[in-house]
């Protein structure tokens, strides 16, 4: 009996012991990538800023640093400076390892996060990776795949798009979302194609939220629609989208939110907001 | 010109300060409203950048407190804006020569 105790409380105490020596080795290598990342972001920022170059990282982690530092700059960056990032990325090896993570990963995570990166990079390379992932078996990685060529402006495999936001937008919402938006920009007809006789109501209905967003008029009516929504997210997306567009129809929609006592009252104030700024 | 950037994103930072540096200016740096706080009582900057959803004390209140100095009263202010609620929020501090930086930006396209 003293033995068995003995024991447990060897084992016990040796399970402590490693959780700790864990949880003092992520800390250590978090805070050593941390560092690696900041040098990374400033090494880019420099070359960025004087039309420099960046040597192509060795090794894993120095790819993977070089990675994630490039992925914290893009989103800050626009216009020609954004383009020597891509340039950068490009020229480093950064887009081939990702494209390589899009084609070659058995875990559709990994995919799905290769193509939300290309879609950020926003590099011409990444194209044929993209287009192949629209026959992706997993849903997130088509309709990521949607997005990253949407913001890249090649509108070549257009068709297939369509279909893969008609079909998937319902498992993949919040990329269809963004993927929607970047084609009421680049090809807003096909959109309103789509916001018109696609099979889906939940793409219909994102596809003229997407419209409306960039001020384009034909969304209005099935915007007007989704005013009449009980549900409060939705009738205040509308009120967004329908402040958006503006015009004569906008203000007469929202005044008679506004008029109407039953609808919610945090719906009401925004469309008094709407209506201050539509008029 | 010395400047202060004051973002708490390494990214933002680490891009305007190349910028800044290579037009010859001196930069520090705070990644939040605090440290930005007692950079700023170290030495008075020329040019504060301050994002208006700084961490600590937001852009709003550095720049209110700033003004209450009166060693400061010539310090200009450029806030970094993410979105149209940001906008909203530095105009209606009332800050009076007060410019805007939009994010995403155009490093080439930046008047600083």
């Amino acid at each position: 009996m003293t033995l068995a105790a003995i024991i447990l409380a060897g084992l016990i105490l040796a399970e402590l012991v490693a959780l700790v020596c864990r949880r003092n080795w992520v800390h250590w290598k978090l805070g050593r990538r941390q560092t690696l990342v900041d040098d990374a972001i400033s090494a880019l920022a420099d070359a960025v800023v004087a039309h420099g170059d960046v040597e192509p990282p060795q090794g894993r982690v120095n790819r993977r640093v070089l990675r994630l530092a490039a992925l914290e700059l893009f989103p800050v960056l626009a216009g020609s400076s954004r383009e020597r990032l891509t340039r950068l990325a490009e020229s480093t090896g950064l887009v081939h390892d990702v494209i390589r993570t899009l084609q070659r990963s058995p875990r559709a995570y990994a995919r799905r996060t290769a193509a939300d990166e290309l879609a950020e990079i926003r590099s011409a390379e990444a194209a044929p990776a993209l287009a192949a992932g629209l026959e992706d078996v997993d849903p997130v990685v088509r309709v990521a795949c949607v997005r990253g060529l949407a913001w890249l402006g090649d509108l070549t495999e257009l068709r297939r798009m369509l279909q893969v936001l008609d079909g998937d937008s319902l498992r993949a919402p919040s990329e269809a979302e963004s993927a929607m938006l970047a084609l009421a920009r680049a090809a807003p007809e096909s959109l309103v194609e789509l916001e018109q006789s696609g099979s889906s109501r939940f793409a219909r209905r994102l596809a003229a939220l997407a419209l409306a967003t960039v001020g384009d008029k034909r969304a209005m009516p099935s915007v007007l629609g989704e005013l009449a929504e009980e549900n409060v997210l939705l009738s205040s997306v509308a009120v967004r989208a329908i402040e958006r567009v503006g015009g004569e129809d906008a203000v007469a929609s929202l005044e008679h939110v506004l008029a109407d006592g039953s609808r919610d009252v945090s719906l009401r104030r925004q469309a008094a907001r709407a209506l201050e700024r539509v008029r | 010109m010395v400047v202060l950037v004051a973002d708490d994103s390494v990214a933002v930072r680490r891009l305007l300060s190349a910028r800044l540096r290579r037009d010859g200016h001196e930069v520090r740096e705070a990644p939040d409203g605090y440290e930005a706080w007692q950079a700023i009582e170290a030495e008075v900057p020329d040019l504060l950048i301050v994002d208006d959803v700084l961490p600590g004390l937001s852009g709003v209140e550095l720049v209110q407190l700033l003004r209450t100095r009166p060693a400061a009263a010539s310090v200009r202010i450029a806030f970094l804006v993410e979105y149209d609620a940001g906008l909203r929020r530095a105009a209606e501090a009332g800050l009076p020569g007060s410019a805007v930086i939009r994010k995403p930006f155009d490093l080439d396209e930046l008047a600083l």
